[in-house]
């Protein structure tokens, strides 16, 4: 076999530099045109897939480097005119090369397969619709073969997450270098013959990745159906990894952030509620994990559903269904959260040893159960009261109310069992306060507190919207004491909330928003919370509350004369001017 | 005199389909899920987006997503500071 390393190599050496004008044309088309061996039948061109493991990977890392340069500079607006050149080669397929990634899966070397659908999916965002569908069509026909071929699906699943996720817009290490290199890079970028890529086409994805769901969606029920089957009946390693990449791939599908549009994922919303009947107790806590975040990712409450007035049928539905398990069929006694002492057990993995320091809860599983309990309850109080504004034309006000009791009472069951749940599983005091206890389960993880938040606030404003029927159900969910407890956790710094404001990775603004409105609305609420708060902790917890807030409004003023502020924030600044009023109001009465 | 009526079902009818819009006329513009207030829209519209980069420095212009990642860069004029 002849491998020509030193044009392979120069042609990275050049690919790193980001530019690929400096190298003859020979040298530009070499790592293309596949390596000869000579074998009984002679001297020929070797297929990608007779080349040694080595080589191959080698192989795909410089693609994926030439495809990860490529969107780079499709993303700056323009890129080096020979790596276009080269690209385009690609696309129309002049080597055959697609089809001989593809077929690397028959290799079943698990590195390979990695970094060949990593390649694979790199080059459909390149390539964008200019690709053939025979080449979509064999990766998607992998999900469904009549023998279960757990490398083909997982390949196959992995290609399509991929796709789905792809964020155009992050920095890659590539970037970094360039910085720092300086004068040097410039230089070499003179010479460079760029083309302008600039146009939205160039560098949207959407069309692509509408392209991939409607393919998946033609096979989706076949594969809910396997994927369904294996989860009832088959805990080998290859089995399960196929179950977390498809329960990963469905999360990704019907994320808010993948920027599809809901059309098109309409479909994928079908087969929810007969997963929900899956956990159970003996299932792998990984995939319990996997399962409750696909839940959450569908009950994107503070992102979406919060802000809508008419909530989606069949995301009501499997909320309903939530919180249905929890009241009436010990849902949370089945969560395998309990790690056994000693050893870790999952059927992903085996058996394995435990660390000695690890902690015997496993919290993540802890906080995802509890957040997709909170974020169904509060979706179902939601869609009650939406209901009951709606059919404005011969409503029953004592019908409503008949309703408004019953589900006020089914809510207080389940939340008194989360609370309990809690304070079993984090050895809380029987006595602690519950918004206390969901703020310590969330500390770490501030997106699921802020969430958490919103939804307690607006559960509490759910059911205090008429005479609630279970006033210790206010008491207990008090949204004042969370932000107190809130902002015990951020230290009482102005600047963080500040950053949750700018950073969209919370529902932060959602949060304050609502949370001001509710103080503005509630402020004798408001001072005696924090009077009561304060016995507790023998601080003044209104002096400190208000500090903070008013540290903060003074913070978003500098921004905004400055017009540094990314969007327009003056709801909040109003409401905190106002309940900075209230304040000082209330200060010499 | 049918034709009448029918024209007549088709104006409520019509006019029915519009109030219900109306109600939530804000469309998402990156998943076309329909909202009832614009800021509502502008809070959800924000879960598409990148990270914008907000803080910068005032000095060298260097700009940041996070407030704590600009006060970790060193400049002794910032305003920041
Ligand atoms: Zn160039
Ligand atoms: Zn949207």
């Amino acid at each position: 076999m002849v491998m020509n390393t030193n044009e392979v190599d120069m042609f990275q050496s050049y690919l790193i530099k980001q530019c690929l004008c400096g190298i003859s044309e020979a040298t530009l088309r070499k790592p293309f045109e596949g390596q000869q061996i000579t074998d009984c039948n002679g001297t020929r061109t070797a297929m990608l897939i007779e080349w040694p493991t080595t080589k191959i990977l080698e192989y795909l890392s410089k693609l994926q480097l030439l495809f990860d340069v490529y969107l780079k500079q499709n993303n700056k607006g323009y890129i080096c005119s020979r790596i276009v050149d080269i690209c385009n080669t690609i696309i129309r397929n002049d080597y055959n090369l697609i089809e001989q990634i593809i077929s690397l899966c028959d290799t079943r070397n698990k590195y390979v397969n990695y970094m060949s659908a990593k390649v694979l999916s790199s080059f459909l965002i390149v390539a964008k619709t200019s690709i053939n569908n025979e080449w979509l069509e064999t990766i998607i026909s992998y999900l469904t073969t009549d023998n279960v071929d757990y490398v083909k699906i997982n390949f196959a699943l992995e290609v399509i997450k991929r796709v789905v996720e792809w964020k155009d817009i992050e920095i890659h290490v590539l970037e970094e270098t360039q910085l720092q290199e300086g004068a040097s890079t410039s230089s070499q970028n003179e010479t460079c013959t760029k083309v302008i890529f600039s146009d939205s086409d160039s560098y949207d994805t959407s069309a692509i990745k509408g392209l991939i769901i409607k393919s998946l969606e033609s096979k989706w029920p076949d594969l809910v159906s396997k994927i369904q089957n294996l989860i009832m009946h088959n805990d080998c390693v290859e089995a399960q990894t196929c179950i977390l990449t498809f329960l990963a791939l469905w999360e990704s599908t019907i994320s808010v952030k993948a920027n599809l549009s809901i059309i098109d994922t309409k479909p994928f919303y079908a087969h929810l509620e007969m997963f929900v009947g899956l956990l159970h107790s003996n299932l792998s806590p990984l995939i319990w994990k996997q399962l409750l975040s696909l839940f959450n990712e569908v009950l994107c409450y503070g992102s979406t559903l919060a802000l809508q007035d008419m909530l989606p049928e069949d995301t009501c539905q499997l909320a309903h269904l939530i919180v249905r398990y929890v009241k009436d069929y010990r849902l949370l006694d089945c969560l395998p959260y309990r790690r056994t002492e000693g050893f870790v057990v999952n059927s992903f993995v085996g058996t394995i040893q435990s660390l000695h320091n690890e902690a015997s809860t496993d919290k993540t599983l802890l906080q995802k159960m509890v957040l997709l309990v909170l974020k169904s309850v509060a979706i179902t109080i939601k869609e009650t009261r939406s209901d009951s504004s709606d059919s404005s034309v011969g409503s029953d006000d004592y019908d409503f109310y008949q309703d408004m009791q019953l589900i006020e009472r089914s809510i207080r069951d389940v939340l008194k069992k989360v609370d309990v749940f809690l304070k079993n599983g984090l050895d809380f005091h029987p006595e602690t306060p519950f918004p206390k206890i969901l703020i310590h389960l969330f500390s770490d993880q501030d997106d699921y507190l802020i969430e958490s938040m919103v939804c307690t606030l607006d559960i509490t404003i759910g059911i205090s919207y008429r005479n609630a029927v279970f006033p210790d159900l206010i008491n207990m969910l008090n949204p004042i004491f969370s932000f107190i407890e809130f902002l015990k956790i951020v230290s009482h710094d102005s600047g963080v909330l500040l950053d949750y404001l700018v950073s969209n990775e919370t529902c932060f603004l959602l949060y304050l928003l609502r949370f001001l409105k509710y103080t503005r609305r509630n402020w004798s609420k408001f001072v005696s919370s924090c009077s009561e708060c304060s016995t507790v902790t023998r601080i003044n917890e209104m002096d400190n509350t208000m500090t903070v807030l008013i540290r903060l409004k003074y913070q978003i003023t500098r921004l905004v004369s400055k017009d540094l502020f990314p969007y327009n924030i003056s709801p909040v600044l109003k409401l905190l001017e106002v309940c900075e009023g209230l304040y000082e109001g209330n200060e010499y009465s | 005199m049918f034709a009448i009526m029918q024209i007549d079902n088709d104006v409520s009818g019509r006019e029915f389909r519009r109030k219900m819009r109306a109600k939530c006329e804000f469309i998402c513009k990156y998943c076309q899920r329909r909202f009832n207030k614009s800021y509502n829209l502008m809070i959800h519209e924000r879960t598409h987006k990148s990270p914008e980069l907000t803080f910068s420095c005032e000095v060298c212009g260097k700009s940041f997503k996070r407030q704590d990642n600009l006060k970790q860069h060193r400049c002794s004029q910032c305003i920041w500071r």
